[in-house]
């Protein structure tokens, strides 16, 4: 019997005739558990619970289902590439921790099977000790039969870093939550997303940065495009806790709209209980400018072509943030391959 | 007058109803230079984009013929393919895409496909020419360029895309002395490699300065109301457009 959980709710919520308020999913009773190589159980799993994008719902789901957090072995220096490809139902907690002053670089690359039907959920979740920084570039390529929840959890200590850049392409439904918990002073949490859904994908979206401390900073900046009925829904929340003077938030998106049959919902959200904070929303949702096509035109790209150099520039803006040279080369040639499909 | 490339007849354009050309004349032949000048407002930039194809910019009557077609029949894109160019006054900011990218679509589109260490080494070569550093093919096209950054990267685009008609639209305006000198090496390297025919619309005269110019016209309200050589240049830079408007 399938279990039905909540993700990615608003809190506080709005209208409910918006439809944006959370999401349900549907998953197996029970999930196996998947495997990445190099990973260990956590000796204490206790010390590992945190709040998710995702929520409540899809944690109870993971410990009913025995999917106990692993921690990875990524080290200071050199670039962890996790591969992930899905040809069965899979769970899995994946857990990172940066110590004091330490770099980590992570690349995930999660893809499967244009044939295969199969469910996923991959949750990360993140400690970054003082001083340290946690680069995670995410590249979300799944085929179509893949249902996929991507979830991520930090804890960010004092003048530390956690810089997220994800990719999302391909799949048929995506729901993806991510939650900074910013808990040290001068921490900083930045999340850059570049998306592009097509023929009937969607992707649902709760991004959550919690200011607890002083002058911690966050930024969420998207660029995506979505065209032939696709649909996406983004609730990006940046929640001043009281005490965090000085802490500054700030979320942009940019979304280009390729034809009208495409349903795209953003929920900007600023909760405020500190009044020496600066939080700012900004969006440009939009069809691509006719000037810029023209532009493009008058050097023989024809329209068609042009929309899909636009589209795939829209992850070129999320991509051009990562930090890590072998990461940024890995992700640069999958959109290149793109680019020969065209 | 080498063989002839362009061919404008009677043009009458006008612009949310407002009619800018009115019965312009102009013949291109190959290899050759033309320069349009005129006052503000006289509808030089209204001449090329409506050669290049822009839709705000309705013909309502005339011809215009390119390598003896129909030009006006052609979409944009394909006016580009059979061989015509527009460097822009205002060159467009296009976020995500490097420069790198688009020029190597457009090459491609027009024919020229090369892998990636041959059009890097090609982009290299020329952009010594425009004293540009590599660096700049891996930025966002024109995201953040200076005035003078984005008029070398549109003469970046001309030598590499190698067409036998450019346009250069106000190429010059805002530019300092320096730049302009970059820029006017570009447009004479694009001269001595490609031997492309070019029409240069502009209000001011220092980009001419190394070129050859095989003919000027004048452009007051619309239409040609003076033709003829390079000195016609120094003549106006002389005595200014006043006597033109009054004629």
């Amino acid at each position: 019997m399938a279990d039905r959980i909540m993700i990615n709710s608003l809190v506080p919520p709005t209208w409910n005739r918006l439809k944006v308020n959370e999401t349900y999913v549907e998953l197996p009773a029970s999930m196996p558990r998947g495997k990445t190589e190099g990973t260990a159980p956590v000796a204490d799993a206790e010390e590992w619970k945190m709040e998710t994008g995702c929520g409540e719902e899809l944690s109870a789901y993971l410990a009913k289902s025995g999917i106990s957090p692993v921690k990875a072995d990524a080290r200071t220096g050199e670039l962890t590439l996790i591969k992930k490809d899905y040809r069965e139902d899979a769970a899995e907690v994946l857990c990172f921790e940066a110590g004091e002053g330490k770099t980590l670089n992570i690349l995930m690359d999660i893809t499967s099977d244009e044939d295969i039907k199969a469910a996923g959920i991959l949750q990360v979740l993140i400690k970054a000790e003082k001083d340290s920084v946690v680069n995670l570039t995410q590249v979300i390529r799944p085929g179509k039969g893949l249902e996929f929840i991507n979830d991520i959890g930090t804890v960010i200590s004092d003048k530390a870093q956690v810089n997220l850049v994800q990719i999302f392409k391909g799949g048929s439904n995506i729901n993806a939550g991510y939650r900074s918990g910013l808990t040290g002073e001068d921490s900083y949490a930045g999340c850059r997303i570049g998306l592009i859904r097509t023929d009937g994908e969607t992707l649902d979206m709760n991004y959550v940065m919690k200011h607890f401390a002083p002058r911690s900073k966050s930024e969420i900046n998207i660029s995506g495009a979505l065209s032939k009925k696709a649909q996406k829904t983004f609730r990006g929340t940046i929640d001043f806790v009281k005490g965090c003077a000085g802490a500054d938030g700030a979320e942009n998106e940019s979304v280009l709209i390729l034809d009208d049959t495409v349903i795209n919902k953003t929920v900007p959200l600023i909760l405020c209980t500190e009044e020496n904070v600066a939080g700012s929303h900004g969006a440009s949702i939009g069809k691509p400018a006719e000037d810029m096509l023209f532009y493009m035109m008058s050097r023989g790209i024809d329209r068609d072509k042009a929309l899909k150099i636009l589209e795939r520039a829209s992850l070129e803006a999320a991509v051009s943030h990562i930090a890590d040279p072998g990461a940024l080369e890995y992700v640069m040639n999958i959109i290149d391959e793109s680019r020969e499909d065209d | 007058m080498s063989q002839e490339i362009l061919k404008v007849e009677k043009l009458h354009v006008k612009v949310q109803d407002k009619e800018i050309l009115k019965g312009l004349d102009l013949e291109i032949g190959e290899g050759e230079t033309h320069v349009i000048m005129g006052p503000n407002g006289a509808g030089k930039s209204t001449l090329g984009n409506t050669l290049m194809g822009k839709s705000e910019y309705e013909v309502t009557s005339g011809s215009v013929t390119f390598f003896g077609e129909n030009l006006l029949e052609m979409a944009t894109d394909e006016r580009a393919r059979k061989g015509l160019f527009m460097s822009f006054q205002n060159p467009i900011e296009v976020p995500g895409v490097r420069l790198s990218e688009f020029i190597r679509n457009s090459c491609e589109a027009l024919g020229n496909r090369m892998s990636l260490w041959n059009f890097k080494k090609a982009a290299a070569e020329q952009m010594k020419v425009l004293n540009m550093d590599p660096g700049y093919l891996d930025r966002e096209l024109n995201v953040g360029f200076s005035g003078g950054e984005k008029k070398k990267a549109e003469i970046l685009q001309l030598l590499m895309m190698k067409p036998k008609l450019a346009i250069l639209d106000e190429t010059d305006s805002g530019l300092d002395v320096d730049a302009v000198r970059t820029v006017s090496e570009g447009v004479k390297a694009y001269q001595e490699q490609v031997g492309g025919s070019l029409l240069i619309i502009t209000h001011s005269t220092r980009i001419l300065d190394a070129l050859n110019v095989d003919r000027v016209h004048v452009i007051a309200d619309g239409h040609v109301v003076a033709e003829g050589d390079r000195f016609l240049v120094d003549e106006i830079n002389e005595s200014g457009f006043e006597k033109y408007l009054k004629a």
